[in-house]
This record gives structure tokens, C-alpha cells and sequence, in this order.
């Protein structure tokens, strides 16, 4: 039987901003966290921001939870379904509204692909900077529910900096305006509160985005290493040192030896133990002054090798093959835990030498590409998601991670959000006082709690957590309680 | 008021000062913070969460006009906490200086943003709490970027902290956004954690007069369009003439390039290095709030559209037969107006007047040292989606309304 409030959002959306099917569902069943399932009750994509306040207002009238939704590449089950829930995407929001190169900003629907506004803005000599591994594919929208980073965000920093203003309709269905580009806004903070809210304050159907000029020059630069702690601890003395690249990263030998054996195959030498790929940007004198400073910290950690990108076909290849590695990785394993911790950056070879004890403990097997400038570590596992023993080991081997990042100065995410994934871990964070502030700030917008229930607080406080051991609670959202993951298709990423 | 305060200060067992004619305790740490805020609860009196009061006619004038309470002063609680010099982060309880701050950090090579004036008065928490960002935000960013992180005491005494101290972080809602900026009528900052940027080998100040705003908006428009290593870029308005400044900051290798462009652009202009360039930002900075006395007005504005905007202010301005001193940063789309003859009580009509000109034009007003009047006057009204947002969130961290302002951010129905 369908949904009372279908005939009323069919009429609003048309037949293409429907989707109804059983099997037309299935592509909505999870985000990039494919650990964690559920199908929504309907697919509502609207084409502008009229037709979504109305969509709202409907679903607010009918007390039906939402999910919002980009295009689903995010890692944490942020725009995983709700049971009885309707998913409300952006996919149709697709236009450029306005790019201003005059003002360095540009107005563009929600659903715009990161990817698709750098290549508009680069017309004008323009470029937009966060730029996460998915951005071929993400959309704008996603990047501010998630204040998503990418390599770049080093310098330029994440969605957060460069969202000038929004227009965002509330979970009752009302349009705020907060869409002009003025440089301090009137009154409290919305934006900036809006930005990494994962969907819990609404949906933002337009974002004013920040524009930079391209730098006449950039500079790539790999530098290769006799093993993996003293890459982490020349990036501690790049940082320690104030110098300024636009992007500092570092791969490991299994990461490298994946990449080069797959279609992302880059040219990153296929035996070092890691590589650090940095990039420099600016004009010709800023970034001469930066490689000198830089290769000196760089030789003094033992680096072997340091080579720069001939060209910018080059340049392309490397971070074709640094962005594609998790891809790659499917080579090693049928699935992989892209784990997402964040950590002061003083901290990075003790993170890392913790991560490999505890995988090594475990029998798992790690890889380690991450944004080392930013202290943002991606301890990856390969695993086959059909063992549930194994399954049960990476999860483990995740907690002990985050809580070792944590214990350290760090934090749960550093990028990917917290969604499903890391809501147990809230209270590893945060005591009930700091999570009552973010309930209140909820409670405020969004009383009845209907926009994407379920992640990211526990309503509960932090008994709620503390009943059982986080994994548990995650893999009894996604799968039931008690119940093994199937051997369906598809991994975590 | 010494009998007053003599009794709260034993009710609450915190030191209590007479300042500026009201009554301001002065905890020194969060449980004094606490128990001033569950007095307050139980006397049903309104509370002021205040650092040095340097920006109070600024943000929250109505405690100017009238002392409805108590002021809360963190600025007892002035400890730095971490500065991690590896990490480029620094950790300060609210009543830290900016002045502490900035000697901490110079230390590790670091320099703290927002450049702010008042530095010896200004406290970390003030500062946040107001919002406003310094001279040097066209280089770095406003002020509400650099916030990590923040401890707060709310209304009813909960403490909670949002953010964390890392320079990257996207767990839970960024409440320290919402914090920032607030003027103190969500919450009592306790401790902010803030990113540093790196001190820049070399500083270079010009400055050039050009014969009126036309020439020197242009003349702005090109050093932008050049994409210098710019600190500030900062126009001022003279009798005569209006005032350019720019200042660049980065590498000496990078800016003696841009200094070639400079050269160009600007080929009468007075060049200044060193401790002389150092002593033009200082100078610029205090600009900004000369003698402690704020703007009266912030115009705003999206960068094309700004010299429309301005021109549109300035001129509603004369037809008020209102004399007005600009400093205005064209790059960023931001004009300070000084504006001091609209602290008459009778000015509502000439400023509604000049803020319907400057609307047309793209560019709207926001009240700074006014009246509490006339910031009612230029306040969005709550009855808008925007409105009743601001309203929600300050009914649930605040719903017995202890912080509350008036008109701020909202004007109260």
C-alpha cells in the first residue's frame, strides 16, 4: 500500500522525482559504510528548492523521518535509510546558479559535483579547494553536511572555510536564506553551524561557495623512504617548522604496491616502504623558497629519493593513483575498513606504530594513506566481510584505534563524519554535559528529532553507549541484533 | 552598591568589583562561574558574561545605558593551558590577553590571529565572544575560522565543550561556530582552543593618497586582481583625500615579486619595512577602534558590488548631513563608517534612511557602537525563518533568558 503522503509528493516532484521500486530502492540502501543497510520507504528527488520545502512540509505533516542524501560516497552511513524513512536527494539539483569571478564566488544547487565546479571555475582561473578523494563523484551539498577535506585542505582548509552562505530548508519545510556572500554574518553563526551538521539541521539545496585563484605555479614533489616512521617524522618537522605546501601525504608499501598494480598505476616506486607526495603552490619565488626549505627536513629524515612531477600529466598520474589507492586496495581483499582518525600531527608515528601493533596482533592486514599534513590517518584493513570472525577482529581493531588516537589528543573523525560508524564512540569523546549542548542545539531546530535519526548523538547520553561495547552497537544498527553481516556484494569501500 | 555587592559576594563566595557602575563578579575558575550563575538563577537577575568589557558599547550597548545585573568577567581565569609550538595550536582560558597570547606564541615562531586592537585589554574570551575579526583577515580568514574549540558554561551551570584542539576535526556539531560571535547570549566562554599561522619573515607597508574613494577603490581593485601575498589592504578616509595602505607579509623571496607588481601599480607610494612596517599595521589595527571608541556603523557587502554599496552609504550619509570617517577593507567588502553624531537619541530617521540606500545599492548596514535604539533599528526582525532559528537556539541554551539582549540577534517581538 502506498505511503499516505506519496500522491502529494508525486504531484510535486513529477514522475522522475520519484523513486518507488523495490529495485530502483536498492541503490539507496546504503552509502560508501555498505556494513550498514536498510531500504527507505520511497526516494524523493526534488529539482529545486520550492519543490523540496514543499517535499518537507509534506513529510514534517506526516512525522516521517528523513534522510538527506547527496550522492552516497560518504564513508560513515551518514545517508545510510532509515526503516519507514524517506531519503530526500539532491541528485536533481544539479545547476551552477551563478560563478561570479569577479567576486570569487559561485551560487550552485546542492547536487553539483565537487569535480564539476572546479572544472567550471578553472575557466576563469579560478579553483575550489576542498578536494576529497571522491570528488569525482560527491556532491557539494554532501562536502558541507560533512565539512568534507580532501589533500588540499592542508592549506586551504575544509568545506567550512569556503562556504560563504547557504539556503537551507528546515526539517518543517521553511527556506532560509542565508545565501548572500557577506563576509560576517548578522547575528549568530548559522552557516558555520550548518556546515558538518551530517544532515541533522535540514537540507541545504544551495551553497554560496568561496573561489581561490589558481597559483600560476604548482610544484609536485615524491619523496621516498627507508620505512614508514621516519616519513611520519619529517611531516611533524615540516609542520614544526611552519612551512607551507598545499598538500602533504604519505602512502605506505602495501598502499603503493596496490596502486601500481592497478588502473591508478601512477609511477610511485613500487618498493619503497613510503612516500610522501607534497605539493607546492604559489608563484615562482614562494615556491622556490618552500622546496628550499623543505628538502633539507626531507634528507634529514633519510629520504632516499625526492623527485619532482615532470609535467602536469605527471602531477594528474600521482594523484590519480594517491586519490584511486582505496579503490585499489580491492585488489588485496574483497572489502576494506577505511578507518578515519585524526591526531596532532606531533603524534603521527606514534599513531601509526600503535595501528600497526594492533592489526599485526590481530592478524589483519594494514595499509596507511592518509593527510599527514592535517594529522588525518586512514589505517586501512583489508578484509572479506563473508568471515564474521574477521569482520568482528577489523571492527575491534577500528575501536582500539580511534580510542589509542583519542587517549593521544586526537578525535573520533577527521574527515568522513561520525553518521552510524562512530556514534558509540561519541561518549569515548564527549561526557553527557557536551552531548546535552549538541542535543540542545537539536532540540532547537529540529524537535522531533525527524532528520536523520539515529546518527551521529546518542539521545540517550552516555549510558545509553555504555551498555555494550560500541561495535556491538554499530554492527546491531546495521544487521539486527545478533545477526552476522551477509555475503552480499560490496564492502565498506 | 558596595553593601550589594558585599552581600552577593558572600552568596556566591566570589570576589565582586564595581565596574563601570555595575556590579561584576569575577570567578576564578568554572565552579566560581557556576555558582555566580545559580545566584543570579535564584535572584532572578540578568547576567552579562564578560571578559574585559573593552568591546561592551559595541556588542551589548544596553548594559552601557542601563546596569540590568550582573556583569560575569572571566577575565580572572587567564592561564594560558597548551601552546603546542609542533602543532601550531594554542589553548587559553578566556581571561588570557591577547597580549599573553601573542608573547606566548611569538616564542615558537607563531603569530595569533586576529590582529586585533587593544591587545593589553582584550581577552580570548571577549574576543570570540564579539567575533570580530583583525587587520590581518584578508591574509587569514575571520576569526570564527581559526576557533578549534570551546568550553562553555551554560545559563543552568552545564559545562560543555564542542570542537577539540586539533586543526582538523569534524566530530559533532561545531557549537564554537555558534559561540563566536554570539556577544554572550548563549553562554559563558570558559577556555577556546585557536589554529596560529606561521610568523612571516618579512613584512612591507605602502601607502599612497589617492584624491578620492573612485581612485582609490580602483586603484584597490587592481592590487587584488594582482593576487599579492596582501596582509591588509586598507582604505581611510582624510579630509582631503582617502589614504590606501597595503600590507604584505610572506617570504622576502615572494615579496620582492610582488613588490615588483607593486611598483607598478602604485609607483608614488610610500614604502616602509621593518619595525617601521611592523608600527603601520600597529597603527592600522588601532584604527579600527581609535582610542577605544567603535564605528557606529559596519557596512557590508559581496566584493563586486561594494563600491556601489559604499558610494550609496557615503551619499545617504551627506543627505543626513552626517560627517562620517571610513575605514574600509575593499577586498574584503567590509567599511567601517564613524558615524558619531547617530548616538543622538534622535537619529532613527536619518539611519533607516541611509540603510534603505545602501540595500538598493547591495550592501546592507550593521549597528556597532549605537544606541540600543538604533541596534534594535537595524536588528533582522524575528519573525522569519532565520529569526525564529536564532530564538530556538537561544531558548534552549538559555530559556529562563538570564543572557539575553534585546536586540541581539534578533529584535525581540
Amino acid at each position: 500500500m502506498a505511503a499516505p503522503y506519496r500522491s502529494a509528493l508525486a504531484e510535486i516532484v513529477g514522475p522522475k522525482g520519484l523513486v518507488e521500486g523495490s529495485a530502483a530502492r536498492l541503490a539507496y540502501e546504503s552509502d560508501g559504510l555498505a556494513l550498514a543497510r536498510a531500504t527507505p520507504e520511497l526516494v524523493v528527488l526534488p529539482r529545486t528548492t520550492d519543490e523540496a520545502s514543499r517535499c518537507m512540509a509534506i513529510l514534517h505533516e506526516h512525522g516521517v523521518p528523513v534522510v538527506p542524501r547527496g550522492a552516497g560516497t560518504g564513508l560513515s552511513g551518514g545517508a545510510t535509510p532509515i526503516e519507514g524513512g524517506v531519503t530526500v536527494g539532491t541528485a536533481r539539483m544539479r545547476d551552477v546558479l551563478e560563478l561570479n569571478p569577479g567576486g570569487r564566488y559561485a551560487r550552485v544547487q546542492a547536487g553539483v559535483v565537487n569535480a564539476d565546479l572546479t572544472r567550471a571555475a578553472r575557466k576563469h582561473g579560478l579553483f575550489y579547494a576542498p578536494d576529497p578523494s571522491s570528488q569525482a563523484a560527491c556532491t557539494i551539498g554532501g562536502n558541507v553536511a560533512n565539512n568534507s577535506g580532501g589533500p588540499h585542505c592542508f592549506k586551504y582548509g575544509a568545506t567550512t572555510r569556503h562556504v560563504l552562505g547557504l539556503v537551507i530548508v528546515s526539517p518543517t519545510g521553511e527556506i532560509l536564506d542565508l545565501a548572500a556572500p557577506d563576509p560576517d554574518p548578522a547575528g549568530y553563526d548559522l552557516v558555520g553551524l550548518f556546515v558538518g551538521s551530517e544532515g541533522m539541521f535540514g537540507l541545504a539545496t544551495e551553497v554560496t561557495i568561496q573561489l581561490l585563484p589558481a597559483p600560476p605555479i604548482v610544484e609536485t614533489l615524491v619523496a621516498v623512504f627507508p620505512g614508514l616512521d621516519a616519513c611520519c617524522d619529517s611531516v611533524s618537522e615540516l609542520i614544526a617548522a611552519r612551512l607551507e605546501p598545499s598538500a602533504i601525504e604519505i602512502l605506505d608499501r602495501l598502499t603503493i604496491e596496490a596502486v601500481e598494480a592497478s588502473v591508478f598505476a601512477a609511477g610511485y616506486p613500487a618498493d619503497a616502504e613510503a612516500v610522501l607526495l607534497m605539493e607546492v603552490e604559489g608563484d615562482e619565488a614562494e615556491v622556490q623558497g618552500i622546496l628550499d626549505d623543505c628538502m633539507p627536513i626531507l634528507e634529514s629524515h633519510g629520504a632516499l629519493e625526492i623527485r619532482r612531477a615532470r609535467d602536469a600529466g605527471e602531477r594528474k598520474r600521482l594523484w590519480a593513483g594517491r586519490k584511486g589507492a582505496f579503490g585499489a586496495m580491492g585488489r588485496i581483499a574483497p572489502d576494506l575498513y577505511v578507518a578515519d582518525v585524526v591526531a596532532p600531527r606531533t603524534k603521527l608515528r606514534e599513531i601509526v606504530t600503535v595501528a600497526t601493533a594492533i592489526c599485526r596482533e590481530r592478524g589483519l592486514k594494514l595499509s596507511n594513506v592518509f593527510h599527514a599534513g592535517d594529522g588525518n590517518l586512514h589505517p586501512n584493513i583489508s578484509y572479506d566481510r563473508r568471515d564474521p570472525e574477521e569482520v568482528r577482529r577489523v571492527l575491534e581493531a577500528g575501536e582500539l584505534i580511534m580510542r589509542a588516537c583519542i587517549e593521544r589528543g586526537g578525535s573520533l573523525t577527521g574527515e568522513h563524519g561520525v553518521g552510524l560508524e562512530k556514534l558509540g564512540h561519541m561518549c569515548d569523546l564527549f561526557g553527557d554535559e557536551d552531548l546535552d549542548a549538541m542535543l540542545r542545539a537539536r532540540a532547537a531546530i529540529d524537535p522531533d528529532a525527524r532528520m536523520n535519526p539515529g546518527k551521529l548523538l546518542p539521545v540517550h547520553g552516555c549510558r545509553e553507549a555504555h551498555t555494550r561495547s560500541p561495535f556491538e552497537a554499530f554492527t546491531d544498527a546495521a544487521n539486527g541484533p545478533s545477526t552476522p553481516p551477509d555475503s552480499s556484494p560490496g564492502g565498506i569501500a | 552598591m558596595s553593601t550589594t555587592i558585599e552581600r552577593w559576594s558572600a552568596a556566591c563566595g566570589v570576589t565582586f568589583t564595581a565596574d563601570a557602575g555595575m556590579p561584576c563578579a569575577c570567578p576564578t575558575d568554572a565552579d566560581q562561574a557556576r555558582a555566580v550563575l545559580a545566584f543570579a538563577a535564584a535572584e532572578n537577575i540578568p547576567v552579562l558574561p564578560l571578559g574585559s568589557g573593552s568591546k561592551l558599547a559595541r556588542c551589548r550597548p544596553e548594559w552601557v545605558e542601563s546596569q540590568p545585573g550582573i556583569a560575569l568577567s572571566t577575565r580572572a581565569m587567564d592561564q594560558v593551558v597548551e601552546y603546542v609550538a609542533g602543532d601550531g595550536t594554542i589553548t587559553a582560558q578566556a581571561g588570557a590577553t591577547v597580549d599573553r597570547l601573542r608573547a606566548t606564541v611569538s616564542a615558537g615562531g607563531h603569530r595569533l590571529s586576529p590582529d586585533v586592537a587593544a591587545g593589553e585589554r582584550c581577552t580570548l574570551g571577549g574576543l570570540l565572544g564579539a567575533g570580530l575579526s583583525g587587520i590581518d583577515r584578508l591574509q587569514h580568514g575571520p576569526l570564527r575560522h581559526h576557533v578549534l574549540g570551546v568550553t562553555a558554561l551554560l545559563a543552568d551551570g552545564t559545562q560543555a565543550r564542542s570542537g577539540g584542539r586539533l586543526v582538523k576535526n569534524v566530530t559533532g556539531f561545531d557549537l564554537h561556530r555558534l559561540y563566536t560571535g554570539a556577544r554572550g547570549t548563549l553562554c559563558v566562554i570558559l577556555e577556546a582552543s585557536l589554529r596560529l599561522f606561521p610568523e612571516p619573515e618579512q613584512e612591507l607597508a605602502f601607502s599612497l593618497a589617492c584624491a578620492d574613494w573612485d581612485v582609490a577603490l580602483e586603484r584597490a581593485g587592481q592590487l587584488r586582481a594582482a593576487n599579492l601575498p596582501a596582509l591588509a589592504l586598507v582604505l581611510e578616509s582624510r579630509t582631503e583625500d582617502v589614504l590606501l595602505h597595503l600590507i604584505l607579509a610572506g617570504r622576502s623571496q615572494h615579496l620582492q615579486e610582488a613588490e615588483r607588481s607593486v611598483a607598478a601599480l602604485l609607483p608614488r607610494a610610500q614604502r616602509l619595512e621593518g619595525s617601521a612596517a611592523a608600527e603601520r599595521r600597529s597603527r592600522l589595527r588601532e584604527a579600527a577602534a581609535p582610542g577605544g571608541a567603535w564605528p557606529q556603523l559596519t557596512l557590508q557587502a559581496p566584493v563586486h558590488r561594494f563600491q556601489a554599496a559604499l558610494a550609496a552609504a557615503h551619499s545617504g550619509l551627506r543627505e543626513q548631513e552626517l560627517v562620517t570617517r571610513s575605514v574600509a577593507q575593499p577586498a574584503l567588502g567590509t567599511c567601517d563608517l564613524f558615524v558619531p553624531a547617530l548616538e543622538a537619541a534622535d537619529s532613527s530617521g536619518p539611519l533607516l534612511a541611509v540603510r534603505a540606500a545602501t540595500r538598493q545599492a547591495g550592501g546592507h548596514l550593521q549597528a556597532a557602537q549605537l544606541p540600543t535604539a538604533l541596534h534594535a533599528a537595524l536588528a533582522p526582525a524575528a519573525d522569519s525563518p532565520t529569526g525564529r532559528w536564532q530564538a530556538a537556539l537561544a531558548g534552549r541554551f538559555d530559556p529562563q533568558g538570564r543572557f539575553a539582549s534585546p536586540s541581539f540577534p534578533t529584535l525581540r517581538p
